[in-house]
């Protein structure tokens, strides 16, 4: 509690009326790899929406490292901040190569525009690229255009520009969905990796690879915390699997 | 650059540059010589392909369309026109300090902005930075509000509209629907002379030479790819810390900018400008010559503009009533046939051609890179 690295206290969001978080608390630590958890619905995608800028609270506070409020800032700003977001669907740019798309992401002092139209990279810059490209195994497809990578190879590369940026706290939508079994198990690895260093934030539906990778799981429901703490714990709260039995379109994803 | 690439470029530059201009100096009956009318017609070319240069770096790599272009274009031309017709001074029909349509117009005195033009000096800052900041509080407005895709477009459009509609009024003092016209000299020399018109030609061949090397700069460098990136998925872009409307403000300036300096070239060469120069109509003929030519390399623009137009003096005089079928069969057929233009397609042709004759000799790279046109087609924006 005392080190945290992201703070929400009493955040409100509301999309005409319905209330896609409801006076949620939630707070992480450094280092943590965290996984939310929770039926459709429950705010996990807007959680994220709103530490990383997308979506700004009606009420409430969000605080990053010791006193930063991020509720004020835009989502570049955020980013600049060393927030790392990770989108559900790949989001990558197509008409780029693979090492184009890394070199876009590193960390920079500035990201304005004379900056980066007069900027040249230096050797350090080229070795972060490699050593990112390499961490995500794509070291062999550096020069080919992102934009014909298979699926699980755009998540990748979208976790390595993540990583690129150098953020302390990553944010993570649903990285494995629609990647075969093979995929997600690395992607796991490739997580677990980087939260050796940083705190991740993951969401997932996907109860296979949440054990593969949670410590600690946060149930959210109806826009609030409905529990939270150690992965074991949390399975067998009645409160979590009443809310997962109750809705059918969600029980073979708890199983 | 590929060196065929590279060679064709040199090619290019020179017949532009060099050989059109000295064809001219030939004596009329050698069967090189260049007309006084065909080197004047290829400086107007000219000024569209700096136009076009500006537009392709906006729409063909940020992947923002304007359908407005016209109105920083016509910007340029008036800003130069009003100069060209302070020169003329008291030469006019009306013999007045005064141009004559405002004698016709019953203005007694030289309008208050009329009067910085009297400098040549400002003229030539005015035709890129009246455009320049134009576009600058146009865009500021308009990305900083998020307003792009389709909904940028429109917006432009209705720019252009109402631009039209403005500089149609005489109570504007730019001399309503007819414009500013019958300049007599530029910067003090006769513009009916040969030599004026083939030093302007080369000065416009020169000025487009230096727009393609400007906007080749910015596509080389990190902010051209961020460009690129944005046209990919502007969200990711701002959340790789990146200002997208920043980037997009910033070509839309460069591109604006380029098109007041077409413009001001314009002006001169052809004699006249009116607000029919700044319309829709004019502004989305100038998005038809880069998606002819090929958007997102540049060369296709000027291409583009200049093939298009030819066709178009060509078709006008021959063959009066097919040109606007034309223009709408060559929209169409561009759209449904070759999205990515004649550039793209010669070379995707290209492409396959050396991929089928290193298929012979060695095995095909397992990993060739996609071609440019499924590519870009492929650009989506996520989530």
């Amino acid at each position: 509690m005392s080190d945290a690295i992201v703070y929400l206290e009493d955040v409100t969001v509301a999309y005409d009326g319905f209330k896609a978080l409801d006076r949620l608390n939630f707070y992480m630590d450094r280092r943590e790899l965290r996984v939310v958890i929770g039926p459709n619905g429950a705010g996990k995608t807007t959680l994220l929406d709103v530490i990383s800028g997308r979506v700004k609270p009606e009420h409430g506070r969000v605080i990053f490292g010791r006193s930063t409020d991020l509720t004020t800032l835009s989502e570049n700003q955020i980013a600049a901040l060393g927030i790392g977001r990770k989108f559900q669907t790949p989001s990558v740019f197509v008409n780029l190569t693979v090492r184009e798309n890394v070199e876009l992401s590193l960390r920079r002092p500035s990201k304005g525009v004379l900056s980066t139209l007069l900027g040249k990279d230096a050797a350090d810059a080229r070795d972060r690229i490699e050593a990112t490209l390499a961490t995500v195994g794509l070291g062999a497809k550096a020069y080919a255009l992102a934009g014909a990578l298979s699926h699980g190879e755009k998540q990748w590369l979208e976790i390595g520009m993540v990583m690129a940026q150098d953020p302390e706290l990553l944010l993570v939508d649903e990285p494995v969905a629609g990647l075969t079994d093979e995929e997600t198990a690395r992607t796991g690895e490739l997580l677990m990796a980087i939260a050796a260093e940083r705190s991740v934030l993951v969401i997932e539906h996907d109860m296979e690879f949440v054990r593969q990778i949670a410590r600690t799981v946060t149930v959210l429901h109806q826009g609030a915390v409905l529990c939270e703490g150690p992965r074991e714990q949390v399975q067998s709260d009645p409160r979590v699997l009443e809310v997962y039995l109750g809705q059918r379109k969600e029980t073979h994803a708890v199983r | 650059m590929r060196k065929p690439e590279r060679l064709g470029l040199i090619a290019l530059g020179l017949i532009l540059v060099v050989v059109l201009p000295l064809g001219n100096l030939l004596p009329p009956g050698s069967p090189l010589h260049v007309s006084n009318f065909t080197l004047n017609l290829f400086g107007k070319f000219l000024t569209y392909a700096i136009l076009a240069l500006g537009l392709d770096l906006l729409w063909g790599y940020a992947g923002v369309l304007s359908l407005g272009h016209g109105v920083f274009f016509g910007l340029g031309a008036y800003a130069m026109g009003m100069h060209l017709m302070l020169e003329i001074g008291s030469k006019s029909v009306y013999q007045s300090a005064l141009p004559d349509f405002m004698v016709w117009n019953q203005v007694t005195e030289l309008p208050l902005f009329w009067k910085p033009f009297y400098s040549a000096p400002f003229t030539l800052v005015a035709i890129v930075l009246v455009p320049a900041l134009f576009a600058l509080v146009f865009g500021f407005l308009a990305f900083r509000s998020r307003v792009r895709g389709v909904y940028l477009s429109i917006i432009t459009q209705a720019l252009a509209l109402s631009a039209w509609l403005v500089f149609n009024r005489n109570e504007m003092n730019l001399g309503g629907t007819n414009g500013l016209a019958d300049f007599k000299t530029v910067f003090g020399v006769p513009l009916n002379q040969a030599s004026t018109q083939r030093a302007l030609y080369v000065v416009t061949a020169l000025t487009l030479a230096a727009a393609w090397a400007l906007c080749r700069w910015i596509t080389q460098s990190r902010a051209g790819k961020v460009l690129v990136a944005v046209r990919d998925s502007e969200t990711r872009v701002l959340f790789c810390g990146y200002s997208p409307a920043n980037y997009k403000l910033f070509v839309f300036v460069v591109s604006a900018a380029l098109a007041g300096v077409a413009g001001a070239l314009y002006a001169p060469q052809v004699g006249i400008i009116t607000p029919a120069k700044m319309g829709v109509l004019p502004s989305i003929e100038m998005v038809v010559w880069v998606a002819a030519g090929g958007r997102g390399t540049l060369i296709g623009a000027v291409l583009g503009a200049i093939g298009v137009n030819w066709m178009q003096s060509w078709l006008t005089t021959s063959y009066p009533d097919l040109w606007l079928l034309f223009l709408g069969a060559l929209f169409m057929s561009v759209v449904l046939f070759i999205p990515d233009g004649v550039v793209g397609a010669l070379a995707r042709l290209a492409q396959s051609f050396r991929r089928g004759r290193s298929a012979t000799t060695l095995d095909a790279s397992p990993l060739g890179r996609a071609t440019l046109g499924a590519s870009r087609a492929g650009g989506s924006e996520t989530p």
